[in-house]
């Protein structure tokens, strides 16, 4: 049941238009901003925010603070992110070396 | 681009109904607005809690994007995002600043459950003034204005008590379809 509930957060986190994109373009560009991923996905940034939350708390997505001048953030896939994206083929990459083999 | 995240989307969604069909139950996205210091750890352990229970639970401070100020992400989220409801204890300034700023915002405030210190609950407390007027407001438009006691000196619920038993009884609703 338990890990029933878990496959079933994570559901529900990824049926999102724009989480799934978030997960595409993780996937393309590892390590990515928070600023650049903003300009890639082209929404609100505080929307953007509440979005990574969601995917952080289902532990899709792990981010690391970087303190130069000001608080950065980037961001990339967990195990678990990358498993996602390879399950639901959100790389346009895989599809294509798929294609190959 | 747009193509794959259709199809990917209606992959997912069938597993999802898939998986609620054989456990019957649904997840839900709530979040917790309140205080900082002993506000922030009670709502870390009501998070722990919910998060058993199956539901994502969010705090806005720890959980979203640090790179933006939390009012402007809590502003544009409670307006726009998929979330089903919002908690918010209303135990400090900032969380009544909070409630001033959202408590007639036609997409956020049926989404709204305000818990109230008892003595400040416009219909069993005592208290008078800007706040006990906007509480009395939001009860008359929309309902969901709960009175709690964490002291446990009253027969009043604790906050906990309160999200717990609605968050859980909203999600079981959902699974039904019935909102």
């Amino acid at each position: 049941m338990d890990e029933a509930r878990r496959m079933l957060k994570v559901y529900r986190a990824i049926d999102n238009d724009h989480r799934l994109n978030i997960l595409a373009v993780l996937s393309n560009e590892p390590g990515i901003s928070f600023n650049d991923l903003a300009k890639r996905i082209g929404i609100n940034r505080g929307l953007l925010a509440y979005h990574l939350g969601v995917l952080k708390r289902v532990r899709l997505v792990r981010c690391e603070y970087e303190r130069r001048s000001k608080k950065f953030t980037r961001y990339w896939l967990t195990e678990e992110g990358m498993e996602i994206v390879r399950k639901f083929k959100l790389n346009e990459n895989d599809e294509a070396t798929s294609i190959k083999v | 681009m747009e193509e794959r995240i259709r199809r990917a989307r209606e992959n997912i969604r069938r597993e999802r109904e898939k998986l609620e069909k054989r456990i019957r139950e649904t997840c839900i996205i709530v979040v917790l607005l309140g205080a900082e210091g002993r506000g922030l750890e009670k709502r870390r352990e009501i998070r722990e809690k919910l998060e058993e229970e199956g539901i994502l639970a969010l705090i806005p401070e720890e959980d979203f994007a640090p790179d933006i100020a939390p009012s402007l992400t809590e502003e544009a989220l409670l307006r726009r995002a998929d979330v089903d409801l919002i908690f918010i204890n209303v135990e400090s300034w900032g969380s009544a600043t909070e409630l001033a700023q959202f408590h007639d915002e036609e997409h956020i405030a049926p989404k709204l459950r305000v818990l109230v210190p008892y003595e400040h609950h416009p219909i069993y407390g005592s208290s008078t003034g800007y706040l006990s007027d906007l509480y009395l407001s939001h009860l008359a438009k929309y309902g969901h204005v709960y009175a709690y006691d964490d002291s446990k000196r009253s027969f009043f619920p604790t906050s906990e008590r309160i999200i717990l038993t609605l968050a859980s009884r909203f999600r079981r609703l959902k699974a039904m379809g019935k909102v």
